[in-house]
């Protein structure tokens, strides 16, 4: 092993008194965070916290992982140097990398799951946030994207099967597949949650396939590969299409653009097959380029409008349902529930994929690393921050209407207003319809998912931004598009990447199918998959039950589980390469979300709460229809069947997902276990060492001390 | 001049970082690329460059996390 060197050892004044400076800021934002309780904080102090805490944790503890830990050499030539083709692998610059990087990972998650998490209140969901992308989130990111990289771009399936062994090679593989196929139906139930009803919102979401056709075409035949003239051509189209949303909702055409739900599902599900089974050029890739724009943009407009707005958080530090588990959004308490519900922005590993498959690949040097899979993951947990800014500012009474399941809260303003009164809230029904109106929309009642909630949160923010309260409709209608647009090309791309890993498992058993050119084969594998997550998606948006307060903890469960298989592999490698004594810092995150997970599947499994068990759930709405009654919120027998099937399906799931995990956790202690005792470093899994000749005009970091 | 040198630098990098992050830049790297490592191979007409990467695409997964 080559011998480190620390490029500068001196301590400079001047960085000691920002670092300094930096800690102290983020420490008075905690401080004033901790210390209220009942006063109007402003949001400008949560931002404070996080800020100031992620520049810490950036500059002091990846660098510590980076040098120490994975000791990193800038003088070994990384895979996109040694295997440069032009194509797969190309040395790329880090700025565009982590650009690149940044759009991969950051989706509607971060959006989402901090907006469900307010019902607890802005402290617990802050925490974690914060030490959770801390000490676990971009620890994993960069420590994945680390071992790919060491092993010319593996993905993590392959490096499970290398590091723990066929068997939880195999079960990391089904699971991977299985948990895609619930993240993707939780994610359109989203969309169709904020759709529903909402001829604006449809119709300026529907625009955007022929807005992709349109750039396709023009990249395709007019002027290929002038991304850029294309993208500026989408976003003013798009621009045009929620602008004229407002003009249909008002015309004769706006009958033609109120879906239902099912429609919704059909229409989602009939779109994410031809997306899968149609060429990149024509929907998938001037989407994906439409997205990123409009991600990058809308961000960086989010974060200028809380800085200059600070709104006043409303939701309170702590409420009662942390303790109490009795939250109408979602059931259970804080331990475990709140750290699923937040997955992407503080812990997602669903990135692990990401950082272990294009990223590794264009990378020029070891050491950042730190700044693509450390820093990337810091950038989007500053989005989740925001989107729990955004839900926290918003009026209780309000929050709760639109964010209960309408089993809870009935179908109208005054029922709303009613159950949200005995919730403890106060909201008037007048109020209700305010809001509505002020956004755009004929009832904000029960727009469960966290995407409409979002969008009035940024309505206000951005309306405020701009000084305009009558603009306040297309904003609500521009975060709707913003988030559906991140929603729509995650279910195309996850779509295809389901087909392709469903083309390889099947090629296994008949060869045709998994050639990847075979049209029959294409499509069978993706009518399976868009089969899959449209089932769920059907289930969630028909349950009588309410089909984010049934599914969404599925969806967290299946993320975080996913990072207990990466951070499994991840300290795997670093025990049989040695490296035991800097175990913990995968291992601790590792012991965290096993307890987090294993925790919340257990009770979605054995709870003897119906609330929160799916069995015991099952088992009471089984003895009321034996006994001829129906429980509400079912209104019929057709109900009572479907809650009946749905809650036997999410257990059985759950207890798969579980199942799987456990092997692959089981198998990767019984490996560490070994290599410690036979106290002899296995042969290692990295090519080869090549000496570097790229010169980035920076000075090489070349690991840390021994 | 100052000012409207460091604006001119500004805007500059801005369209570096855009051309980069779109992939606008790609082809003239291609070229630049194949000139070096293979001066005796013609250098592909845009259309048909952008043709062949698209179809690469086709067979490859995009990632796209949730």
């Amino acid at each position: 092993m080559s011998r480190f060197v620390m490029p500068s050892s001196g301590i400079r004044p001047r960085s000691v008194l920002l670092w300094t400076a930096v800690a102290l800021v983020g420490a008075v934002g905690w401080g004033v965070l901790a210390l209220s309780r009942g006063e109007r904080v402003s949001a400008i102090w949560l931002l404070l916290a996080a800020l100031g805490s992620y520049l810490i944790a950036y500059r002091f503890y990846s660098r510590f992982i980076a040098r120490r830990v994975l000791k990193v050499d800038d003088r070994r030539a990384t895979p996109a140097e040694r295997l440069e083709d032009g194509v797969d692998y190309q040395p790329t610059d880090r700025r565009i990398l982590l650009g690149h990087h940044f759009a991969a990972i950051a989706g509607a998650g971060p959006l989402v799951g901090p907006v469900l998490a307010a019902q607890m209140g802005f402290l617990p969901g802050t925490i974690w946030i914060v030490a959770g992308v801390i000490f676990a989130g971009a620890v994993q990111d960069m420590v994945v994207l680390f071992l790919s990289l060491r092993r010319d771009g593996k993905s993590l399936g392959q490096m499970a099967r290398d590091e723990i062994g066929k068997v939880g090679g195999a079960a990391a593989l089904l699971a991977v597949f299985a948990i895609m196929i619930i993240l993707l139906a939780v994610l359109a139930l989203v969309v169709v949650n904020a759709l529903a009803h909402s001829p604006w919102g449809t119709f300026s979401v529907v625009m955007t396939i022929p807005i992709a056709l349109v750039m396709g075409c023009y990249l395709r035949f007019l002027r290929p590969g002038r991304v850029l003239e294309a993208s500026v051509l989408g976003v003013v189209l798009l621009l045009l299409a929620i602008a004229g949303g407002g003009w249909v909702e008002h015309s004769a055409l706006a009958a033609a653009f109120t879906w239902s739900p099912t429609t919704l599902v059909l229409g989602l599900a009939g779109y994410g097959f031809v997306a899968s089974v149609l060429p990149v050029w024509a929907l998938l890739a001037p989407r994906d380029y439409l997205s990123t724009f409009m991600k990058i943009g809308t961000i960086a407009l989010l974060a200028v409008g809380v800085l200059v707005v600070g709104p006043v958080l409303q939701s309170g530090a702590v409420t009662r349902f942390a303790s109490s588990g009795t939250g109408p959004v979602f059931a259970g308490t804080l331990f475990p529930f709140l750290f699923i519900t937040i997955a992407c922005g503080a812990l997602s590993g669903f990135h692990a994929l990401v950082s272990s498959g294009t990223t590794p690949k264009l990378i020029q040097k070891e050491s950042q690393v730190r700044m693509i899979g450390y820093g990337a993951m810091l950038m989007e947990s500053f989005v989740a921050i925001m989107a729990l800014i955004a839900a926290c500012a918003l009026d209780p009474g309000l929050y709760y209407a639109m964010n209960a399941p309408a089993g809870l809260l009935g179908s109208t303003a005054g029922s709303a207003a009613r159950a949200v009164t005995d919730l403890g809230f106060a909201i008037t029904p007048d109020q209700l319809s305010a809001a509505a109106d002020a956004v755009g929309e004929h009832s904000l009642v029960a727009r469960t998912g966290g995407a409409p909630t979002l969008a009035v949160g940024m309505s206000e923010i951005l309306s405020g931004l701009f000084g305009s309260a009558s603009a306040k409709a297309f904003w609500y209608h521009f975060a709707i598009m913003f988030e559906a647009l991140f929603i729509l090309t995650t279910v195309d791309a996850g779509t295809r990447v389901g087909r392709f890993m469903l083309q390889d498992m099947l090629g296994n058993v008949w060869k045709p199918i998994g050639r990847v050119t075979w049209k029959p084969g294409i499509w069978l594998t993706s009518a399976l998959v868009v089969a899959a997550w449209g089932y769920f998606l059907y289930v969630g948006a028909t349950d009588p039950l309410g089909g984010i307060n049934q599914l969404f903890p599925l969806f967290g469960i299946a993320n975080q589980l996913l990072a207990v298989i990466a951070l499994a592999v991840t300290t795997t490698v670093l025990v049989k390469s040695g490296r035991l004594r800097w175990a913990w810092v995968t291992g601790i995150p590792l012991a965290w979300t096993v307890a987090v997970t294993f925790t919340a599947s257990l009770e979605k499994i054995f709870s003897s709460n119906p609330q929160i068990g799916f069995f015991a759930q099952h088992a009471r709405y089984d003895a009321a229809l034996g006994s001829g009654r129906i429980l509400p919120p079912a209104k019929s027998a057709a109900d009572m069947h479907a809650v009946l099937t749905n809650s036997i399906v999410d257990g059985v799931l759950v207890s798969v997902f579980l199942l799987l995990v456990v092997i692959v956790v089981a198998n990767a202690a019984v490996v560490c276990v070994r290599s410690v005792r036979s106290r002899r470093t296995p042969p290692s899994s990295e090519a080869p060492y090549v000496e570097s000749l790229i010169d980035v005009g920076e000075p090489a970091l070349t690991g840390g001390r021994k | 001049m100052r000012i409207r040198a460091a604006v001119a630098r500004a805007l500059h990098l801005v369209r570096w970082y855009v051309g980069e992050l779109t992939g606008d830049a790609e082809f003239a790297r291609h070229c630049a690329r194949l000139r070096q490592l293979h001066p005796d191979q013609p250098v592909p007409t845009r259309r048909a460059y952008e043709l062949a990467r698209s179809r690469r695409r086709d067979h490859r997964p995009i990632d796209r996390c949730c």
